[in-house]
């Protein structure tokens, strides 16, 4: 019965409680948005890094992280890889060896970044370079890098390629310190370019397969500087981190989440989720004064029909009762409302997105070298999504306190004498 | 006068009411304050570490050189350059570059050498007070350098350290040097900090068997002059070179900067949009609990201009009193902001489009930090008003006495 009179006290102020309804629903469901398009956002950023290296979860040398020399690996990396695979969250593990090098052509020499991956493990979905490599046959990628003989050779960052004034087929030397510290060079011959749009792939990076690579170095056969292992779901990264460490064990190996490997690209995600929860969390006080407001100057209006009920028999409890279920039913129909509004444009986003590339002049923005995206998806949590309604309902809940009991506290015998 | 008394009497008829929508009103506007002013102090840094640390207002390079920056591409007479610049009141540094290798005891990495001007390389960038360990270069000492900070990690290098240098000299032949690691930087840029070794350009000259020329000269304009303007000036002075504007030199940088401000009116329409709700049922409540009572304001011959008059009355207190309030709370943290700032030091290092962001992100406060957010709860606060106040303004009086 509670229920039913709420309900009706609601509907006598129509006007008033739609306009109260569609703060809640706004609220809500802008709180959804954000947070969606930020779910997806951040989601796709993490991806992006640990396909641009390093995976969700890395495992390396202890020390390699302070200081990343290529006599710090792992010479049982091909049996940690096996191992991490039986892990039922990790989807994909890579070796690989990454450093800086030194490239040389006839006429220049430059710096690089490189990786070195194996051909036969690894395709875009590990390694997003991949998507970026344009060979001169327009073969897989990944095969272009041999020659018919099977030799290896070596993609270049197009921009690097065209300071070092080198084009497919032509050879370039690069110069590294070994695994025992000793400096080595080799040449190799370019067989494929790097188009990405990012300059700090385009002017700074190296693609070679692994093998031939570890010969040099003095690598066994199945040695690496590092195992990327790519999870299903990203937000699990610290927990299987911590589980492999475990597993593997022993001072030998760590096992690092990709915030480790990137601080940085952490501490801006952890900016940037901390700033949209602080708005959501202004947007829903905002709300919560509105149904206070209105709540109260409806429990104001029928202090007389309060004292009557009394009069008659009601408990204190039971008006303060009706009130909470009041703020309880505003609360449900704007989160029903929320959800109605929320699923076009969260369609949309999900389904098409929002092109931003035109706040970016058309180029790439990258965070600590990670690109940004240019067009905005939503992709809700499940659990963001029920956090954000239960502090939506809650929020409408605290706004009902006061007004609550107040109504409670109404002198029958004074109210009702009110006109 | 008499309007205003009667509606600042209304408005305090229904205290709680009046102090919480007040209340909301303040906060978002406080909120508003803030966020404009944190984002009008991460705009001014950006800018700064961009003009004032790497890339200065403007670079001149010879023609031809960013495209295929080679050793032998140079400014070939770059002191005629500098005279002409100084005479006219910019300030500019000559800077030699080149790339190679640099290797430390257990590795080594493909490093960009840079090669400073010291005199004037320090009334044009403020990098030699960026370092996290160590000293400045020195023209005392030929074979100190300076490093990026991951560079540092990646050779494991820490001030005192040897470092060989390895390259191509200009004659051809194999550039070799030993140097000792005199500083690390902080957080400058993706680039630098990857692999920036910067040495005196005596030191790089020797190396590189390179007596004249410059590879590239970075100016900073006069604080008074505009950016076209000064691009202007460069361009006539440097005939047959290639100026550029830092906003040339990074296009999508500058484009999502100037977009920044874009996003804040996203911002203030959210938070006032939950405002302009908020202040359209506190007024629509006011006129109908008293809507017997406007009826005999018009039946005693109040017009509908007056009804409305008054209505916008009340809602002008309204407003004043929450920008009033709004204004005082953002106040002192705005002023906490701006002198003390927010301390990312978790961020050390972060870096946006190859810009590090600074450790400390401080407000940056001047009229338009308060005008902007005042300005924009005004119009809605206007719009919000319209419904109830020509509603009140239009009752008829008959009907409105009859109301129960």
């Amino acid at each position: 019965m509670l229920l039913s009179m709420a309900w009706r006290n609601l509907w006598r102020r129509r006007r008033r409680t739609l306009i109260t309804l569609s703060s809640i629903a706004f609220g809500t469901m802008l709180s959804w948005l954000f947070t969606g398009v930020g779910d997806a956002n951040w989601r796709a950023m993490i991806d992006l890094a640990a396909r641009l290296g390093g995976g969700h979860v890395a495992l390396q040398h202890p020390a390699y992280l302070d200081s990343p020399a290529l006599s710090r690996s792992l010479p049982s990396a091909e049996s940690l890889r096996a191992r991490a695979l039986n892990d039922p969250e990790v989807l994909r593990a890579a070796p690989r060896i990454s450093g800086q090098m030194m490239l040389a052509s006839a006429a220049r020499n430059y710096g690089a970044v490189f990786i070195a991956f194996d051909p036969a493990l690894e395709d875009a979905t590990t390694l997003s370079l991949l998507d970026a490599m344009h060979a001169e046959t327009g073969a897989d990628p990944r095969a272009a890098l041999f020659d018919a003989r099977g030799r290896g050779g070596i993609a270049l960052g197009a921009r690097l390629a065209e300071r070092l004034n080198v084009g497919i087929g032509d050879k370039v030397v690069w110069t590294l310190t070994d695994k025992q510290g000793e400096i080595v060079q080799e040449a190799l011959r370019v067989r494929a370019l790097l188009r990405s749009g990012s300059p700090g792939v385009d002017g700074a990076m190296a693609l070679l397969p692994i093998a031939p690579l570890r010969e040099s170095l003095g690598y066994a056969p199945g040695e690496a500087v590092q195992v990327a292992l790519f999870l299903r779901d990203q937000r699990a990264a610290q927990r299987v981190a911590d589980r492999l460490q475990v597993q593997l064990g022993g001072s030998a190996v760590s096992a690092l989440p990709w915030h480790d490997l990137q601080p940085e690209l952490a501490g801006y995600i952890a900016m940037e989720v901390a700033s949209s929860d602080f708005l959501e969390a202004v947007v829903m006080l905002l709300v919560a004064a509105g149904i206070f407001n209105t709540l109260f100057v409806s429990v104001m209006e029928r202090r007389r029909e309060f004292g009557v009920l009394r009069a008659i028999g009601f408990a204190p409890a039971q008006l303060t009762g009706l009130v909470m279920v009041e703020s309880a039913c505003l609360g449900l129909t704007g989160v029903a409302a929320a959800a109605l509004l929320f699923l076009a444009p969260y369609y949309y986003l999900r389904e098409v997105g929002l092109d931003i590339s035109g706040l970016m002049g058309g180029g790439a923005a990258e965070v600590a070298g990670v690109a940004l995206p240019s067009v905005l998806h939503a992709d809700l949590y499940a659990g963001s999504a029920v956090l954000i309604t239960a502090l939506a309902l809650l929020a409408t809940l605290l706004a009902g306190l006061y007004p609550a009991w107040r109504a409670g506290r109404v002198d029958p015998a004074e109210t009702i004498r009110l006109v | 006068m008499e309007i205003w008394r009667t509606a600042w009497r209304n408005l305090w008829r229904n205290r709680r009411r009046t102090l919480v929508t007040l209340a909301a009103m303040a906060l978002a506007l406080c909120v508003m304050i803030l966020y404009s002013g944190l984002l009008g102090g991460y705009l001014r840094d950006m800018e700064r570490n961009i003009t004032a640390l790497e890339v200065g207002d403007l670079q001149v390079h010879a023609a031809g050189y960013l495209d295929d920056p080679s050793l032998h591409t140079r400014i070939a007479q770059p002191e005629a350059l500098l005279a002409r610049l100084r005479a006219g009141g910019y300030r500019a540094t000559p800077r030699l570059l080149a790339w190679g290798m640099a290797a430390a005891q257990e590795s080594s990495a493909g490093v960009s050498f840079r090669g400073v001007e010291l005199a004037s390389d320090s009334g044009v960038s403020s990098i030699h007070r960026r370092l996290q360990q160590g000293r400045w270069l020195d023209s005392a000492d030929p074979q100190g350098i300076v490093i990026g900070r991951q560079l540092a990690r990646i050779l494991a290098v820490s001030p005192g350290a040897e470092i060989v240098a390895l390259s191509q000299g200009a004659d051809g032949a194999l550039a070799a040097g030993l140097f000792r690691v005199r500083g690390v930087l902080q957080s400058i840029g993706d680039a630098t900090d990857r692999a920036g070794v910067f040495m005196t350009a005596a030191a790089f000259r020797e190396l590189f068997v390179l007596p004249g020329g410059a590879h590239q000269i970075v100016v900073r304009r006069p604080g008074t002059l505009a950016l076209p303007a000064a691009a202007q000036a460069v361009r006539a002075a440097a005939a047959g070179l290639d100026v550029q504007t830092w906003r040339e030199r990074m296009p999508t940088l500058a484009s999502l900067l100037d977009s920044a401000r874009g996003g804040m009116l996203v911002m203030f329409f959210i938070v006032y949009a939950a405002v302009a709700i908020l202040v359209l049922n506190a007024m629509l409540m006011a006129v109908f609990e008293r809507i017997r009572e406007l009826g005999v304001l018009k039946a005693l011959g109040v017009g509908p201009g007056g009804v409305l008059a008054l209505m916008l009355a009340e809602a002008s207190l309204l407003s004043l009193l929450a920008i009033a309030a709004g204004a005082a709370l953002a106040a002192p943290f705005l002023h906490y902001l701006q002198v003390v700032g927010l301390n990312l030091a978790s961020l050390a290092g972060v870096s946006f489009m190859g810009v590090a962001m600074n450790p400390v992100w401080r407000a940056h406060v001047n009229a338009a930090v308060f005008a902007e957010p005042i300005l924009a709860l005004l119009l809605i606060v206007a719009a919000a008003v319209c419904y109830p106040s020509l509603r009140a303004a239009f009752l008829d009086p008959v009907q409105a006495m009859r109301h129960s």
